[in-house]
């Protein structure tokens, strides 16, 4: 029989005879032209018939799938070009479908949990244990792990006391820590089983933690609190956690000391146990000198240097501002005096360093809260006035290092 | 009329369709392909290059009736254009102009 002259008859024909068949349906919703996929499934099916005698059903199948997957990309292209507005929107919806899907499936894949591998230390683990700072009732925070590290929601982990200071642990892992001491307590989930060193060091109260003083620039460190255990002795192993209120100005590293990040002040709480307490931080600029501070240097610090005899003298900004001088040798005797009642020089009390101030000027002495350490309350009525530092006592070292801090508070 | 650049699968495709004459066909045009390249073209492959021939006018294409061995679809035959014609014409011309001066066999040049 002669080929026929025009292919759209028989484009319907062969759409209309393949109805059935579930390539077609699928092919032809994604929007491919229909005489693109008449001629692509039917030359995969006569090739696949060839196939089908010489190789087997198996091989056939097998080429087929391979020999389609190898086409999609040219069925994509074919219905991008070939296809209408809504047939392309329909294709885009497939392919993002697709994608999101694989997307999907590949997450949760490389996410999918395994079983029961490790039983690890929770948060509050100290290198060689767990620091229990509560006085009260406290559930042991034990993680359950998969081969891969992923956590697993396991609640059926079971907690015995093994030796120690003899403290109630239940089966739950609820653990009170009525006493000082080190306790072994064993976490079993199914055949998984392992022994944890719990440092009880239960807190009764939280000293004063104070203000502490940064510098722009030096390493982190560690805020110093004071807590006291039921015994009345001083609590050694502290697991903290931190609240940073303002941490533009202050952040607390991975091991929890508090890294200065800009000049500012900010309040922590200091959380031990059940009990928390507040500190205050100061975080410095660095300066060479006083001289040419901008309005807005509000927290600046200076190094000090000084021999017997000598002293320094810098400009006092105009307003209201704390002054601190810090000795950083313990070796120098503790600062005694400070001096400058209303205008002009007047040391009056004698000490290894002496501030003075001259000029429009009102300062007050600050509670000493430290030895070296010498603290005044300033008020500038004018540009003007002048700071001096004299160190002339007998007795000490040659010279003294420290730094001038100074303050300045906000004007209302 | 300019004729039409072809590219290398373009060039190959009308080429096979020119020796198959009548039995110019997807399946019979691969395999003949597959035959002297030695390159296994998928069938969408081979099918988007003759689609782009045709819409360039070098090939037509008409169907055969629905065939069993087909799931009932039908075959479609492609021809040669008097545009196709010329293009590999001037395919095998330009092909001599860059081959001309080259002898053979090809040797290294010793430097």
């Amino acid at each position: 029989m002669p080929p026929l002259p025009s292919r759209q008859p028989e484009i319907a024909t062969a759409a209309k005879t393949n109805s059935a068949l579930v390539t077609d349906r699928a092919l032809l919703a994604l929007g491919s032209d229909p005489a693109f996929i008449a001629d692509l499934l039917g030359d995969l099916s006569e090739e696949y018939a060839d196939r089908a005698t010489r190789d087997g059903i198996c091989a056939a199948r097998l080429w087929y799938v391979s020999e389609l997957v190898r086409s999609s990309p040219h069925l994509v292209w074919n219905a991008i070009r070939q296809g209408t507005p809504s047939a392309r929107a329909r294709l885009a919806a497939y392919i993002l479908a697709v994608g999101v899907s694989l997307s999907v499936l590949t997450i949760a894949w490389l996410t999918r949990n395994g079983p029961p591998a490790r039983l690890v230390a929770g948060a509050g683990n100290d290198s060689d244990g767990i620091v229990v700072n509560n006085l009260g009732p406290v559930p042991l925070s034990m993680r359950v792990l998969d081969a891969a590290g992923h956590r697993l929601k396991q609640t059926d982990v079971r907690y015995q006391w093994v030796s120690g200071v003899p403290i109630p642990v239940s089966t739950r892992g609820m653990i009170e820590c009525t006493r000082r001491g080190d306790v072994i307590v064993r976490g079993s989930l199914a055949a998984l089983t392992r022994d944890f060193v719990i440092h009880c060091q239960p807190v009764r109260k939280i000293g004063d933690a104070g203000w502490g003083n940064f510098v722009v620039g030096d390493p982190a460190r560690t805020l110093t609190v004071d807590a006291t255990g039921l015994d009345g002795k001083p609590v050694t192993r502290i697991a903290a956690k931190l609240r940073v209120f303002d941490s533009t100005v202050a952040t607390p590293d991975a091991s929890g000391r508090l890294r200065p990040l800009r000049p500012g002040y900010t309040s922590i709480d200091v959380e031990i146990g059940d009990r928390v307490a507040r500190a205050e931080v100061l975080v410095f600029e660095p300066v060479r000198t006083f001289e040419g501070l901008r309005p807005d240097q509000r927290l600046v610090v200076a190094p000090v240097r000084l021999t017997r005899g000598a002293s320094i003298r810098w400009p006092a900004p105009a307003g209201v501002f704390f002054l601190t001088f810090s000795a950083d040798s313990s070796e120098v005797p503790p600062t005694r005096g400070f001096v400058g009642l209303g205008s002009g020089s007047s040391p009056t009390v004698q000490s290894p360093v002496n501030m003075s101030v001259a000029g429009l000027i009102t300062c007050t002495r600050w509670p000493e809260l430290h030895p070296g350490l010498l603290s005044a309350y300033c008020i500038a009525r004018a540009p003007g006035a002048t700071l001096i530092l004299t160190y002339s006592g007998p007795g000490g070292p040659n010279e003294i290092v420290g730094s001038l801090a100074l303050e300045r508070q906000e004007q209302h | 009329m300019p004729i039409a650049t072809l590219g290398a699968l373009e060039l190959t495709t009308l080429l096979a369709v020119a020796r198959l004459k009548d039995k110019a066909y997807g399946l019979a045009i691969r395999r003949d392909l597959a035959a002297r390249t030695g390159r296994d073209y998928s069938v969408g492959a081979l099918y988007t290059t003759l689609q782009r021939l045709e819409d360039k006018g070098l090939l037509t294409s008409r169907h055969s009736e629905p065939l069993p061995v087909r799931g009932g679809r039908s075959r479609r035959h492609f021809t040669l254009t008097g545009a196709g014609a010329r293009a590999l014409r001037e395919a095998e011309r330009h092909a001599t102009s860059i081959w001309a001066g080259i002898g053979k066999p090809l040797r290294p040049r010793l430097e």
